[in-house]
């Protein structure tokens, strides 16, 4: 029950984040101008209303709004309270939070998704390595994973995003993603050193199974389940990360829409609810999805 | 080796491992090191035309703050300093590295300490306390994927939004650096409870009679202790790093903000300094509270 609900839940998110610009967006997604029929036409807002003409409609996304840009017909609205033109209200900026949300979503995503991708690659490879490597090696390389994965991951991060000056979304990945990887892969080491030295797998090499074999079909597929399970707290720890580095001003460069970035604006105004609530619902929903997706019990194999 | 000689070298080399990553990082990033220190200085104002008159700035601030020659001349300069306690001088206010990473510390390290101890003590205390309840480990493992979800920041908000601003003092920042780890802690230990009560150990004790508090209190507690060891060094590293989301959202002093200045400025010395001393307290406490769990976990073998 709490899978399927952490599943769905995910899924809703990766929904948002793919389709972000078909849900929060001034560009209409389909209109009928003088020209004919146009996908995603390029003219947006009041300007695409002008262009219409008496014969034409428009189909717009459920959120008409641009999450970066303001473009008003009128007043601007700055942290306005929510009403039915903007149903979460706006930010410091005048423009929509509930725009911002959905392509925040797309920002977390991608760090979740990249931050996991890198450290369990990195993480397998550093563990292979050990596992198959020198063995008065082994010692050694594990101590120095442990002593990685033992410092203080956000503190890590942060250190790191001020020493090597960048702030994209990459370099934020790869900074959430490196601390990770050692304990991706001390995890996995073990485990594949306790699979390669099990009963099965020496009497798959008496039987003249090559090692390579021994490792690919047996070994590996063994510590798949650790390895997913490291790459969903990777993918929560990097959810959380974004928030705090946001708030503290070091996470992705503005004026990218970002789940933290909303927080940090609720502090700076006097707790706007609209700002505040919506992210820290959404942030703390998504990390306890990963979360509950790698502590759930694994399924019972056949 | 002695335990102090183990914890001693394991503390080294936590100061001096981060200093040699970290600086590395320095030297990696795409702008000169001592490019990047005339802009943390200030040396650098918009009014200072021309590329001549910006270089003269630039090469003063490598010769005072000692960033010339190559990078692994310089790498290697830093890091055999850092081993013997020489720090350099903060690139924003040429004060000591030091000095400015000493500011608020003490206020810093106080609270993650004791985030630390509260988070231990609940994170035991809880499972323990309904390890008998039907139920209480999926009720343990439910609450603790979301407490270790909610983000600082936000917990921090909350307390902010129903608390009145002159009642937010430490006791509130201790609290809320507490409830991710706390939830972390109970955890693992409503998991080892749960394997533990399985084991051949648990059903002699239960034989002789031994009533099951006190095989939690006594045995199981003692068993578990070599677990949390580690995790005691995960939890510190996170109360000290988190402790600069607390410091900022809720208006506190401390070494945290120093931090986050630092960054902000590109200041690597003072950053260095706060991160590596970071890195030995956990180093620290890690090594012991390895030393002290280890002996409990052999005594607790013993069946009554």
């Amino acid at each position: 029950m709490t899978r399927r609900l952490a599943l769905a839940w995910l899924a809703l998110i990766a929904v948002a984040a793919l389709a972000a610009d078909l849900l929060a967006s001034d560009r209409a997604i389909v209109a009928r101008t003088a020209d004919g029929l146009a996908w995603r036409p390029p003219a947006r807002g009041a300007a695409l209303r002008a262009e219409l003409g008496p014969d034409g409609w428009a189909l717009w996304p459920p959120i008409a709004a641009d999450p970066i840009a303001v473009r008003t017909d009128g007043a601007l609205a700055i942290l306005a309270a929510p009403t039915p033109q903007h149903r979460l209200g706006t930010d410091d900026r005048g423009r929509d939070v509930a725009a911002r949300l959905i392509h925040g979503a797309r920002t977390s995503a991608t760090l979740g998704v990249g931050a996991a991708a890198v450290a369990t690659l990195l993480g397998l490879g550093l563990a292979l390595a050990i596992a198959l490597g020198p063995p008065r090696l082994r010692p050694a390389a594990l101590a120095a994973c442990d002593a990685i994965a033992s410092a203080p991951a956000l503190l890590v991060t942060l250190a790191a995003a001020a020493l090597v000056g960048h702030r994209g979304l990459v370099a934020l990945a790869l900074l959430i993603a490196v601390p990770r990887a050692a304990d991706t892969a001390r995890l996995a080491a073990a485990q594949l050193a306790a699979e390669l030295a099990a009963p099965y797998a020496l009497a798959a090499r008496g039987l003249g199974a090559s090692p390579a074999r021994v490792l690919v079909r047996h070994a590996l597929p063994a510590v798949w389940p650790a390895l997913a399970i490291a790459a969903a707290i990777t993918a929560a720890t990097a959810v959380l990360s974004e928030a705090a580095l946001a708030f503290l001003g070091l996470g992705a460069p503005p004026p990218t829409p970002s789940w933290g970035e909303l927080l940090a604006q609720a502090t700076q105004h006097e707790l706007r609810w609209w700002l505040a609530v919506p992210a820290g619902l959404v942030t703390t929903l998504t990390a306890a999805a990963l979360f509950a997706l790698a502590l759930a019990p694994p399924r019972a194999s056949r | 080796m002695t335990a102090a000689a183990r914890i001693a070298a394991r503390v080294l080399a936590a100061w001096l491992a981060t200093w040699m990553i970290g600086w590395a990082l320095v030297e990696l990033a795409p702008e000169r090191p001592a490019l990047t220190a005339a802009r943390a200085g200030g040396r650098l104002p918009p009014e200072l035309a021309g590329v001549a008159a910006r270089d003269r700035a630039v090469a003063a601030v490598a010769r005072a703050h000692d960033l010339d020659g190559g990078a692994a001349a310089r790498w290697v300069r830093v890091s055999a300093r850092a081993a013997i306690g020489r720090l350099p001088r903060s690139w924003r206010d040429d004060r000591s590295a030091g000095a400015a990473a000493a500011r608020h510390a003490a206020a810093t390290v106080g609270r993650a300490l004791a985030a630390l101890a509260l988070a231990l003590a609940a994170g035991v205390g809880v499972p323990l306390a309904v390890a008998r309840r039907r139920g209480a480990a999926a009720a343990v493992a439910g609450v603790g994927a979301i407490a270790v979800a909610v983000p600082t920041v936000w917990l921090c908000q909350l307390a902010v939004a129903v608390a009145p601003a002159a009642a937010l003092t430490s006791a509130w920042a201790v609290a809320a650096l507490a409830a991710a780890p706390a939830a972390v802690v109970a955890l693992h230990v409503g998991a080892a409870l749960a394997e533990i009560d399985r084991t051949p150990l648990a059903i002699a004790v239960a034989a002789r009679g031994a009533s099951r508090r006190r095989w939690h209190a006594v045995h199981a507690l003692a068993l578990i202790a070599p677990r949390l060891a580690p995790l005691a060094a995960s939890t510190l590293g996170f109360t000290l790093a988190a402790g600069a989301v607390v410091e900022r959202a809720l208006a506190l002093p401390g070494a945290g903000r120093t931090l986050v200045a630092a960054a902000a400025a590109g200041d690597a010395p003072v950053v260095l300094t706060l991160a590596a001393a970071a890195a030995a307290l956990v180093a620290l406490v890690a090594g012991l509270a390895a030393a002290a769990t280890g002996p409990a976990a052999a005594r607790a073998t013993e069946a009554p």
